[in-house]
């Protein structure tokens, strides 16, 4: 594929995409790189969510979850290996824009890897300083309290 | 973004609707008329009150009616399984009830759910004939899947449930 330019379409799920958005979180989230997310996770949270499609299949997913009035987070954003080269970014940008849309000032994500964020505009954020609010997942949290997570965060 | 339909625009000329009205998707600035509108009818225990925690995090779930800037409905459509999803938090301001608000603010959320390809959407509600109105069913609050008690089992009612559930089928049809 080398020299080729490769585009997936980004559009919002609707409910048959939900078990192939879950295997690809899941997969991720088997090599540690994610939180795993349930079905039922990602069907309450449907409309958090955007879709990469490339030749009518799923390749990858990230969500937008609106946390308070100013702030929301990042969370399930993951591809699969036959996922174009910055496919990541792409949905990061995807929902940086939906945040736009809503009004939501901040977005923060506590990220394995943050350099797919770094390279969209977020920067490293101070763990003690983000918003208490950001903290009540953590507790349920498989990793609590030993996070090895990296906090970033932007201002939209 | 509008979800009205030209029937709906001569159907409001017809009824009197105030064609300044739209429904749209919720935004955050809109949470707030949202949690006072939805509190102060369960106040009175007309409806279930929510938190603005909750509407926060399913604002997508939102659309609201507004007129010159101020919110004077809302409802929210919640997906709970690939099957399923639920109307909730319909609300209209006093005075502005006996419009049609509340229609255009369903058929909003019902077209939603043919965007999201739920096959079905339910409610449980103080008003079943409205929902009839919409093209609902009313049935046996037994007859709906387990799937929703899982939110059923948080609500101050339970376990004594007095409202109606009604059902529409979205299998085969257009709103």
């Amino acid at each position: 594929m080398l020299g080729r330019a490769r585009f997936a379409s980004i559009r919002r799920p609707c409910v048959p995409d939900v078990q192939t958005m879950v295997t690809i979180i899941n997969a991720r989230a088997a090599e540690g790189l994610i939180l795993p997310r349930s079905q039922n996770y990602v069907y309450q949270n449907l409309r958090d969510f955007c879709v990469a499609e490339e030749n009518g299949k799923l390749v990858g997913c990230g969500s937008l979850h609106v946390l308070w009035g100013d702030l929301g987070e990042i969370r399930g954003l993951a591809t699969t290996e036959e996922a174009p080269v910055g496919l990541e970014g792409q949905l990061v940008q995807a929902l940086l824009a939906e945040g736009r849309r809503l009004g939501l000032p901040h977005v923060f994500a506590f990220m394995s890897r943050p350099q797919v964020l770094l390279e969209q505009g977020f920067v490293l954020a101070d763990r003690d300083s983000l918003p208490r609010i950001a903290w009540r997942e953590c507790i349920d949290c498989v990793k609590f309290p030993n996070c090895d997570e990296v906090p970033v965060w932007i201002d939209l | 973004m509008t979800f009205m339909t030209t029937t709906d625009r001569v159907s409001e000329a017809l009824t009197g609707v105030a064609p300044s009205i739209i429904v749209r998707p919720a935004l955050l600035p809109d949470v707030q008329p949202i949690v006072d509108l939805v509190n102060g009818y369960a106040a009175r225990g007309e409806m279930l009150p929510k938190s603005l925690n909750k509407v926060y995090q399913n604002i997508r779930d939102f659309v609201v009616a507004e007129e010159a800037g101020r919110v004077v409905g809302c409802g929210a459509l919640h997906v709970l399984w690939d099957d399923l999803a639920e109307i909730r938090s319909l609300a209209v301001v006093e005075g502005y009830q006996g419009r049609r608000i509340g229609a255009q603010i369903v058929e909003a959320l019902l077209l939603d759910a043919e965007r999201l390809a739920v096959p079905q959407v339910f409610a449980l509600t103080y008003k079943p004939r409205f929902f009839e109105r919409c093209g609902f069913t009313v049935v046996e609050r037994e007859t709906l899947p387990r799937k929703i008690w899982g939110d059923c089992i948080d609500c101050i009612k339970f376990p004594h449930c007095d409202e109606v559930a009604v059902v529409r089928d979205m299998r085969g049809q257009r709103c």
